[in-house]
């Protein structure tokens, strides 16, 4: 009787039900904290993701099944697509048009840089994926996180964990990833172009644009409506001037308890059942061949555009297309400054990294509306 | 599947290039309204 009652309440423990694909998730998740802490790789979200794959593959406890705490996150943050939307509203109130409004021929080096996105997606179904999933993986070339869940908790949610944790890995990894596809696609002289400065941006310009643009976009892809809306309605709040407690909090603590859930509610898609297969690794690797198409598109539409432009543009901002804001665009500046240390390039290279993240979220709608 | 796909990547790209290219003209239809305006405003 009394070694009855031991093995019923043994069973009740994890200790019975922990298998190596749950240890193996363990270092997964302990891995990502580490890269997180000693690496500084995206921190704000790879700590909760992290901690997230570590607490959901605790065997047997109550977190994801229906109803259960952090099913409840993914849920209602992720499956209602509300999480993404209010990240876009905080990085919209974060987000200066400015560079952008002086020298908006930037805007097509943004839309270059989507190419990549369209390669890793024709790549994605060569490996067998279907073209909901297929178009969640060409995402991650777009380097824009909130945009990558956004389409695949549309289109592929079992998907969400591994694409988003691919796109955050390799926006962390721009500096590593963008530099020697640029030297190789640019000589010397063309680094040391130095672009004219660019011209003060009214008030009155910047409080128009998220109007404008709203429009546009809208108007040409209602699907991308609720991320742009909310990233307009951010820059709005940050442009007019007149409502400062919205401001920040859409810049501070809306955005924080936001990536809060949001890194739980990813971390937790990324079970060892889901996780330990042979798809994760296709899902990096095509995602690695999207983000270097990005750079290589945005790299040559520059120097495609100076062969038709009077006033030549610096072809290493093209590859700021990517979004990964503002990282992209530091490394247009860094390469740019080491072919020649006066040339300040950093805010020329904000216009196509801001015009990167409306073309990803063009992109994103384009899917949503043609496989949704 | 493939026709499909093709189908798929050539308006994707297409409506994005077309977008930001409205999108484009747009923001130098606004400046120029915009310093209109402000040319007026100070006049």
């Amino acid at each position: 009787m009394d070694f009855e009652l031991f093995h019923e309440l043994l069973f009740k423990t994890g200790i019975m039900h922990l298998t190596v694909g749950h240890v193996v998730m363990w270092l997964i998740g302990c891995l990502f904290i580490f890269l997180a802490i000693k690496k500084g790789f995206e921190p704000l979200l790879l700590v909760p993701i992290g901690f997230s794959i570590f607490l959901v593959n605790m065997p047997i406890a109550p977190l994801t099944g229906p109803g259960e705490l952090i099913n409840l996150f993914f849920k209602y943050g992720l499956e209602t697509e509300i999480i993404p939307c209010l990240i876009f509203l905080g990085i919209g109130a974060l987000t200066d048009f400015g560079p952008m409004i002086a020298n908006p021929k930037t805007l097509l080096l943004g839309a270059s840089a989507q190419l990549g996105v369209y390669i890793a997606f024709f790549g994605s179904i060569l490996f067998g994926f279907s073209l909901k999933e297929a178009a969640s993986i060409g995402i991650i070339g777009g380097a824009d996180g909130p945009t990558t869940i956004y389409l695949a908790s549309a289109l592929a949610p079992h998907m969400v964990g591994m694409v988003a944790v691919a796109a955050y890995s390799y926006m962390s990894m721009v500096p590593l990833i963008q530099p020697p596809i640029m030297k190789l696609l640019t000589t010397k002289e063309e680094r040391k172009i130095r672009m004219k400065q660019l011209r003060p941006v009214s008030r009155l310009e910047r409080i128009v644009y998220p109007l404008v643009a709203t429009v546009v976009i809208c108007l040409l892809t209602p699907a991308a409506a609720p991320i742009m809306g909310l990233f307009m309605i951010g820059n709005l709040f940050r442009e007019c001037g007149v409502v400062d407690r919205l401001l920040k909090t859409s810049q501070n603590e809306l955005l924080n308890l936001v990536t809060i859930i949001l890194g739980i509610a990813v971390g937790s898609t990324m079970k060892a059942e889901i996780f330990l297969r042979p798809q994760p690794l296709f899902i990096f690797l095509l995602g690695l061949v999207a983000f270097a198409f990005s750079t290589v598109a945005g790299v040559l539409l520059a120097k495609i555009m100076n062969l038709f432009l009077k006033e030549k543009i610096n072809p290493l901002i093209g590859s700021a297309g990517v979004s990964a804001v503002p990282m992209a665009a530091r490394v247009s500046q860094k390469i740019g400054f080491e072919a020649d240390p006066q040339n300040h390039l950093l805010m020329h290279a904000m216009g196509p990294n801001v015009a990167g993240v409306i073309g990803t979220a063009v992109a994103a709608g384009t899917f949503l509306s043609l496989l949704k | 599947m493939w026709s499909e796909a093709l189908r798929i990547g050539v308006i994707g790209f297409s409506v994005v290039f077309i977008t930001l290219l409205i999108l484009t003209l747009s923001v130098k239809v606004m400046s120029f309204v915009c310093k209109r305006i402000e040319k007026k405003r100070s006049k």
